[in-house]
């Protein structure tokens, strides 16, 4: 992959949110970002980004609604799910429409950028 | 007894009829005339037991009518008279029916009051037996006439020796005994009579014709009551034997009392503690009764000085016992007493104090009741009380310390949900400063602001912190405080759990009203109700859960309403959520305790009222406060 990638992150809490955006932007030029599942999905439309990094509990659809829509458009979309330990409910049903990769919240930005590279094949 | 009957021989008017209503009043059947002729005229017609005889008529003489009522066997007659002729009266008295002789000048009450007092002498002595010896059969039958017509039965003897017989024979009350007679003479009856114990009370009356004062002595000595000279007035011997037979009545009489005394004191000595006392409180008598609880009767005996048996917690009594029994008045208490048998010994005791005409106490008789066990058994209650109310308060208390543990841990939960945001924010602000720093591009820009942001979070948890531990505060006191300001408190706690659970909270502030409340006791009530809200909605997996709080009041109360949409609570729990231990939630969520104490809280703590009712989308629970507490000083 020889241009920049394309990073989608939704995330529905503010604080979060610009953490995350200024964490992502350390490494990455073409951070973009959304408050929630439709908002998510409507960015994912424009930008055709290169991977989607996604809390779960978001009001206006949530994190497994949207990446099943993203699914829907591009089946090989590269989607990171967010997770908190208590919403193991929401990991089953991410199983059952076949998302594997997932970081548990709080998130280490260590595990993060690792489970990026190698789903972006950097080095 | 049957009604006598009584014939008024008067011929005044108002004599007559006063008489008559006094003996009617007494029970006696009267008849009344006013002339000889009416009176012979009613005599043959009718039996009378008594006849009032006025001497002055208006058809002749009264005492022509004495041989007209000497035919009647029953007849006494009493002669009424104003006529002083000593003569005259002994010869009425010698017609043998006549019984008395009144004088009518005195007081006309008097008058009646002496005649009705003979009448019922009269009456009572058929119970009595006079012994007449005589050798005379002339004064035997005088003599036995005159006391037969007053009522009395009569034996006679014809000198000593028969009258022992007659003695041995028949129950004899008293005698009449002639001093000189052949075979055995009056002094030596008299003597021989005396000689039994049994006769030593009888009435003796010597009738004799000597002059000998040693003789007269002699007899008196002997043992005589009284002595007539012969030949006597009549009047006079009536009157002697009235009086000795009144006095052997009386007697009688005051023996019989004293029996009736002796079986009283026996049946106080069985039935209670019975002990006397001298003037000193020594004891000088004690029964069994007291023995059996105090101490032997030979201990008693010989240490018998009563205070030495009190218990010191009844010294007071003593006190009061001497005050009372130097004032002569009797004096009741329980007392504590020292036993050599039994511990706790409680007595209810009283002292009566006996004393002399000198106004001198001569002794104090004490009656008691052993209350010892009555005692026990209200201990024993009192006990039992007091276990069950401590047990009661223990369970409260369990009941408490159960409540707070369940919400303590529902909080532990809020504060979870409070902190994971910024804990989230703080992970991740360290985590780019390192990463920026190993990418050398953490400027002073980044640096300053990343600080700034992670003191901002970290102030944000120190006020949710300060939040919880306010709400746990327990109230000391009365507050006049603001529906918002208690409502809003216990929202800012449970919001976080809402938002996630995306159920929308509105709080209706348009008629706030302040009130006199435990502050933080009525958050965490408001707060308790809004988890079962939502607890109830994310039950039913609402996506559009709503609750919604309103204020109001009236002229007493205050009241804030909490509605939810999860649909109300069923109809056959209604009932049941406000007891201690109800839930229908699984075994981890719910204690049961929360309803149970939200309403104690409301109705025991602050006096008002807590309800629940369904509306069409949900339940509704009201919570209603006076808006005046009569005592605010009142602590928890």
């Amino acid at each position: 992959m020889n241009r920049e990638p394309i990073i989608l992150y939704v995330e529905d809490e503010k604080d979060i949110r610009h953490e995350m955006n200024e964490i992502l932007s350390l490494d990455f030029k073409n951070v973009i970002i959304a408050e929630n599942g439709q908002d998510g999905l409507k960015m994912y439309k424009e930008h055709n980004p290169d991977l989607v990094i996604t809390d779960v509990q978001m009001p206006y659809m949530n994190g497994i609604d949207m990446s099943k829509s993203i699914l829907e458009i591009n089946k090989y979309a590269k989607i990171i799910i967010m997770t908190a330990f208590n919403e193991n409910r929401y990991m089953t049903k991410a199983k059952e429409i076949g998302i594997k990769n997932y970081i548990n919240k709080p998130v280490n930005i260590n595990e993060l950028f690792d489970s990026i590279h190698i789903l972006l094949k950097l080095e | 007894m049957s009604k006598q009957s009584v014939l008024i021989i008067e011929d005044s008017k108002p004599i007559n009829n006063s008489l008559r209503r006094s003996l009617e009043s007494r029970n006696f059947n009267v008849t009344q005339v006013f002339n000889i002729a009416q009176a012979k005229d009613v005599l043959l017609k009718k039996e009378f037991e008594y006849a009032l005889l006025d001497l002055i008529l208006p058809d002749g003489n009264g005492e022509d009518l004495l041989p007209f009522l000497q035919i009647y066997e029953k007849i006494k007659v009493i002669v009424m008279t104003s006529d002083r002729d000593k003569d005259r009266r002994e010869h009425l008295f010698s017609y043998g029916i006549v019984i008395d002789y009144i004088i009518k000048e005195r007081h006309f009450h008097d008058m009646e009051l002496e005649i009705v007092q003979l009448i019922q002498r009269i009456s009572t002595n058929f119970s009595l037996t006079i012994l007449i010896v005589d050798d005379s059969s002339f004064m035997r039958n005088h003599l036995r006439i005159l006391l037969s017509k007053r009522g009395f039965q009569v034996v006679d003897a014809i000198n000593g020796k028969d009258a022992l017989e007659k003695m041995s024979k028949f129950k004899i009350d008293a005698a009449m005994v002639d001093l000189e007679m052949p075979v055995m003479d009056g002094n030596s009856l008299v003597n021989a009579i005396r000689q039994d114990k049994i006769n030593l009370l009888m009435p003796i009356m010597v009738l004799s014709g000597t002059t000998e004062p040693e003789k007269i002595a002699r007899v008196i000595k002997n043992g005589a009551n009284d002595f007539l000279k012969k030949p006597y007035v009549t009047e006079e011997l009536l009157l002697k034997i009235d009086k000795m037979m009144q006095d052997l009545k009386n007697q009688r009489q005051l023996r019989e009392q004293e029996v009736r005394f002796g079986l009283y004191n026996k049946a106080i000595d069985e039935a209670a503690i019975f002990f006397k006392l001298d003037h000193n409180l020594k004891i000088t008598y004690s029964n069994k009764a007291l023995c059996d609880v105090i101490a032997d009767c030979i201990s008693i005996k010989n240490k018998s000085n009563f205070p030495s048996y009190v218990d010191k917690t009844s010294l007071n009594s003593l006190e009061e016992l001497n005050k009372a029994i130097n004032n002569f008045k009797s004096y009741q208490n329980i007392f504590s007493l020292k036993s050599e048998h039994f511990k706790d010994v409680k007595i209810r005791l009283t002292f009566t104090p006996l004393f002399d005409s000198n106004k001198k106490v001569y002794e104090i008789i004490v009656i008691g009741f052993d209350v010892s066990l009555l005692y026990k058994k209200e201990e024993i209650l009192q006990e039992r009380v007091e276990r069950e109310i401590k047990r009661n308060l223990n369970q409260n208390r369990m009941l408490i310390q159960q409540s707070k543990m369940a919400s303590m841990g529902e909080m532990i939960g809020h504060i979870g949900h409070q902190w994971r945001q910024p804990l989230n924010s703080l992970g991740l602000i360290f985590q780019k400063l390192n990463r920026a720093h190993k990418k050398k591009v953490l400027n002073n820009e980044l640096m300053e602001q990343s600080t700034q942001k992670a003191i901002s979070i970290i102030d944000q948890m120190s006020k949710t912190i300060n939040d919880f531990r306010d709400f746990f505060k327990s109230d000391k006191q009365w507050q006049n405080t603001k529906l918002s300001v208690v409502t809003e408190q216990a929202c800012n706690i449970i919001e976080p759990a809402l938002q996630e659970n995306r159920i929308k909270l509105t709080v209706n502030e348009k008629s706030d009203i302040t009130v006199p409340c435990f502050k933080n006791e009525l958050s965490q009530v408001i707060m308790n109700i809004l988890a079962n809200s939502m607890d109830a909605i994310v039950l039913k997996k609402m996506k559009d859960g709503e609750i919604i709080i309103t204020f109001g009041h009236n002229e007493k109360s205050a009241y804030i309403i909490i509605d939810d949409n999860a649909g109300g609570i069923p109809e056959d729990i209604i009932e049941k959520i406000f007891k201690p231990y109800f839930t229908t939630k699984e075994e981890d969520n719910g204690t049961g305790i929360g309803l149970y104490m939200s309403k104690e809280i409301i109705e025991g703590h602050m006096n008002g009222k807590l309800e629940v009712v369904n509306t069409i989308s949900g339940a509704s629970f009201k919570i209603f406060l006076p808006l005046k507490q009569e005592n605010e000083i009142k602590s928890l």
